[in-house]
């Protein structure tokens, strides 16, 4: 099972956490939810991934759909904190050369926040 | 030590098998990043055949036998649908933009890259899937 938890949703920042598994339940789960925690509002949005322990195909597919919707808004999509398998996987399909993925919260505010 | 099973081709089966495959890994103490390789070669094989695999609507079984070895689990997936070799498929280019990364496509890369080489055969009207996952 999977969860969308929203730490803060600001003018300037949607700042989610998913925990769980990614897999075909899981994102079934919180597709709807994550959406509307950050495509629907049209904010930069770093999402804390240090909670998630399994990825699949499936949910790769997820984050880069939020991506793709929140750039169309003008917006980044930044994930943080990856478990390493979970890095891993989103190496191997190269989504990081399109997705931010940061080490830590401070370092993905840093991409996101313009000062 | 070996678990076998026969699931109906719905996600709800795949779902189920996944919880069943968890209890036996946990049970026989399968390191975090073999149980994971499993779960992501069952999560993506299976899915695939589910989703891609026939050309009907009825039910079908497909059959899912793990084997804790010394170093290795072996995994062995079977399946009555069309002829396929998932070492056919395209490795993923990197994409030139966010639109056009990939959203679909990419389970057989995971599987390939996490859990290893994957062993194909066609034996009558059934393919099989073998893996290997060291630990």
């Amino acid at each position: 099972m999977a969860e969308v938890r929203t730490i803060a949703a600001t003018d300037e920042i949607s700042h989610i956490r998913l925990v769980g598994r990614l897999d075909i339940e899981g994102v079934g789960t919180i597709e709807i939810p994550l959406t509307a925690a950050t495509v629907a509002r049209k904010r930069p949005a770093i999402v804390d991934m240090s909670g998630v322990d399994f990825l699949g195909s499936i949910g790769i597919g997820l984050l880069v759909r939020c991506a793709i919707s929140l750039q169309r808004s003008g917006a980044r999509f930044v994930l943080f904190g990856c478990q390493p398998l979970v890095q891993k996987s989103l190496e191997i399909t190269k989504i990081n050369a399109v997705v931010p993925i940061v080490a830590s919260e401070a370092a993905a505010f840093e991409l996101v926040v313009v000062k | 030590m070996t678990f076998s099973l026969s699931i109906h081709n719905t996600l709800a089966a795949l779902a189920e098998a996944q919880k069943l495959v968890e209890t036996f890994l946990s049970g026989h103490g399968v390191p975090f990043e073999a149980a994971y390789a499993v779960r992501l070669s069952l999560e993506e094989l299976v899915s695939n055949i589910i989703r891609h695999g026939y050309d009907d609507r009825e039910p079908h079984e497909i059959g899912i036998c793990l084997e804790i070895l010394p170093v290795v689990i072996e995994l062995m997936i079977d399946d009555d649908g069309r002829p396929f070799d998932p070492n056919s498929a395209e490795p993923v280019p990197v994409p030139a933009s966010l639109e056009e990364a990939p959203t679909g496509g990419i389970g057989l890369s995971l599987v390939r890259t996490i859990a290893g080489p994957m062993e194909y055969q066609r034996l009558g009207n059934r393919n099989q899937v073998k893996l290997q996952i060291a630990f």
